[in-house]
């Protein structure tokens, strides 16, 4: 009957992971299975008699081009935009962790991006690339920036990237500098004592030392783009004619403005579990490279 | 340290003062009242008139600001509080009504569009047969499903191609009398001659999906014969694939008329960079002298436009013979009050009380047409002497020259049509590209 005891440990776990874990039972893991009852009624969200409808969802989810093509516009769209991000991200860490004036004010600067809800990024990028840079197009006369990059569907695209990777850059810049700033100094000291330019330095010290900010950061923004929803309602809306419809947007529309609930909800579940097996697998590949200091 | 404390409990509060103001609802009138539901059911066994509570779901963007100085008076009058609630622009009301029948708090009164009444009324509204309004203009406008009145029509909007009359006779010097547009050729003829005169681009057409997909497209079925079955009959015909679009004769004068104001387009470089503000203000400020859009943009044109400019309507002109359509425009109830039928019977009273008070009560009259600005369907007043677009609609309809909207087009028809319209406005497909993809659009509709 020590401090150690089962029941010490459960009140111990009550207390303190209690009250979240209360609050992620009621948000997440409910409405969750509340879902999956769902996809097996053709419930059409409003009447109250919700008819056993079988796997007749499932396969209409399966059957339905616009969700695969949406599915592979997002991969797509995750793929560019996590791989830019990474790179603009691990870019900035690096220059701001080489120690000059005002680098803390730059970090919190390149930081401020993402505080900016969807919605209101959205609507101000929309001005940006309907009006700015038309205006920017019309003074210089460059091709690229004299239509509205809304309005065509390959720009529109490439505008979601920018705008998501303007957004997320700041913030995996901060897990990346936690990072370069978590690697220990005597490492750096005992490789430039043996002779390392600061090339060798960078590609064999730092760079495996920060393999866990990688894993870390690239996880954070696959999880984020694949479930992207509120950037694109408010910058594209799924336009130009439906050609940025992303996945999370698809199933909503599907859900509520088609009246299908049960093949909406289907879809994210398909959603779910692609998102799920292509983030585990990122991870668990990522964790076995890690380097231990 | 006792700074630091003086700060870290100053942070704690004004986090939970944060916490505070983020949950208030701002558009409920009534700020004391924590949950409406369990007020409602209590209100059933209080015996007394006072202290019912409806609800109403208002739909019908930027109304709520008129209407509630009138409620507080409603309130002192009857005794019976009626709570507001409003949604956004551009938010869609069934997913509203949605969301409030899965909380457990469907509105007594609900301000909808047809389509959603269509799809609710069998199931959730009360049937409004006998009630005093309906004889007044309520039954020509309101819905009626398998032969009962299901809803009260609150605003009369109509739609064609928008005209600013100022604006054409300042350009031509000479008086403009739309009733000589009479087809397309006389509508072409008069953008040549604006065109001539120095008016570059007289049309402005929106890229909106609504206007498009519901809007435009919407004419093909209430212009086959102007009745439902009639158009039922076409879109069942493309289903199974015996017709199609590209034969269709309404298609294509309608695509016809299209194209000229494609044409005459000043959105024409870039016709999806439109900015729907922006088009308000090209058609106020006389810039474009026509726009295919409805009498309720008078709310924003009016605060653009002179107060001595003059507008009309127009209908939408087709190169057809002996078409009663080109002289008639579009006209519907178009945002419907539904009663919720499972209300406690004192809160249905409340509702039909109410609703004979937006009929024929001064103080609403003048909220209705003087301060929202809208056109009423009902024969007891007349739209406000200002709202020059909702007098032109009011004209038609009195003269008894108004089509019905056809109500049975499915809930994402003006999303996924008018993406379609949207790339042939922008000159991605050609008209039999965008009737095919259209057809697979009705194919693949169960």
């Amino acid at each position: 009957m020590g401090k150690n005891s089962l029941s010490n440990k459960i009140k111990a776990y009550i207390m303190f992971a209690g009250p979240a874990m209360f609050f992620f039972l009621a948000v997440v893991i409910l409405p969750f299975m509340y879902g999956c009852y769902l996809t097996f009624t053709n419930w059409d969200g409003i009447s109250d008699k919700k008819g056993f409808a079988g796997f007749s969802n499932y396969m209409a989810a399966f059957a339905d081009k616009d969700f695969w093509s949406a599915l592979l516009l997002t991969l797509g769209y995750v793929a560019i935009s996590t791989i830019i991000v990474q790179i603009v991200a691990f870019l900035l860490a690096f220059f701001l962790t080489s120690g000059f004036k005002g680098q803390n004010f730059l970090r919190a600067g390149f930081f401020t991006p993402n505080l900016i809800g969807g919605i209101v990024l959205g609507f101000i990028w929309q001005f940006v690339f309907s009006k700015g840079f038309t205006a920017f197009g019309d003074i210089t006369s460059i091709p690229l920036f004299e239509s509205s990059w809304l309005s065509d569907p390959t720009k529109a695209f490439f505008s979601l990237v920018l705008v998501t990777v303007w957004q997320y850059s700041g913030y995996m810049m901060l897990i990346y500098v936690a990072g370069f700033v978590g690697i220990p100094r005597d490492l750096i000291e005992a490789a430039s004592i043996d002779g390392c330019t600061s090339t060798q330095t960078t590609h064999h010290i730092v760079i495996p030392m920060m393999k866990q900010s990688f894993v870390i950061c690239t996880f954070l923004t696959l999880t984020r783009c694949f479930m992207v929803y509120d950037l694109n309602v408010s910058l594209t809306d799924g336009g130009p004619y439906g050609s940025t419809i992303m996945a999370a947007l698809h199933v909503y529309q599907k859900a509520f403005k088609s009246k299908k609930y049960g093949m909406g909800q289907a879809e994210s579940l398909v959603l779910f579990v692609v998102v799920a097996v292509v983030a585990v697998v990122q991870y668990y590949i990522g964790k076995k490279k890690e380097v231990e200091a | 340290m006792k700074i630091k404390k003086l700060i870290s409990l100053g942070l704690a509060a004004s986090m939970a003062l944060m916490l505070a103001a983020c949950g208030e609802k701002p558009t409920t009138s009534e700020s004391s009242t924590t949950s409406t539901s369990a007020e409602n059911t209590e209100s059933k066994a209080d015996t007394s008139k006072k202290d019912v509570t409806i609800t109403v779901l208002n739909t019908k963007g930027g109304l709520e600001k008129f209407l509630e100085p009138a409620l507080e008076n409603y309130k002192e009058k009857t005794g019976v509080t009626v709570e507001l609630s409003s949604i956004s622009e551009g938010d869609s009301p069934y997913e509203a009504i949605q969301k409030k029948y899965a909380a457990g708090e469907a509105p007594t009164l609900a301000i909808m569009d047809c389509n959603d009444i269509m799809a609710l009324a069998e199931e959730k509204a009360l049937p409004l047969d006998g009630e005093k309004w309906a004889a007044d203009g309520g039954e020509q406008y309101g819905i009626k499903i398998n032969g009962t009145l299901y809803s009260f029509p609150f605003s009369l909007e109509g739609r064609g191609i928008l005209f600013n009359r100022t604006a054409i006779e300042k350009t031509l010097g000479k008086e403009f009398d739309e009733t000589s547009i009479k087809n397309l050729d006389d509508f072409k003829a008069i953008c040549d001659e604006l065109v001539a005169a120095g008016m570059e681009s007289p049309v402005v057409i929106s890229k909106e999906d609504w206007s498009l997909g519901a809007h435009y497209l919407g004419l093909v079925y209430e212009q086959q014969d102007g009745t439902t079955e009639g158009a039922d009959a076409l879109i069942n015909s493309i289903k199974d694939g015996s017709a199609k679009f590209i034969d269709n004769a309404r298609f294509n004068s309608l695509m016809d008329t299209f194209d000229v104001l494609k044409q005459y387009n000043i959105n024409g470089k870039d016709p999806l960079a439109a900015d729907y503000d922006v088009d308000n203000a090209y058609f106020a400020q006389g810039d474009v002298a026509f726009w295919f859009n409805g009498n309720w943009v008078w709310e924003v044109v009016s605060g653009f436009a002179d107060s001595d400019c003059e507008f009309g309507m127009l209908p939408v002109v087709q190169n057809t013979e002996n078409d009663k359509f080109n002289t008639m425009v579009n006209a519907v109830g178009s945002k419907q009050i539904m009663v919720d039928k499972n209300a406690s019977e004192e809160q249905i009273q409340a509702a039909k009380d109410f609703l004979n008070w937006l009929v024929y009560d001064e103080e609403a009259q003048d909220v209705i047409a003087n301060k929202a600005l809208l056109v009423p369907c009902f024969t007891t007043y007349q739209p406000n002497a200002s709202n020059k677009l909702g007098i032109a609609l009011k004209a038609y309809a009195d003269a008894g020259k108004t089509f019905d909207q056809y109500n049975k087009l499915p809930g994402d028809h003006w999303a996924s049509a008018g993406a379609l319209m949207q790339k042939y406005l922008a000159g991605k497909v050609t008209r039999e590209e965008f009737a095919a993809e259209y057809e697979e659009y009705w194919k693949s509709q169960k």
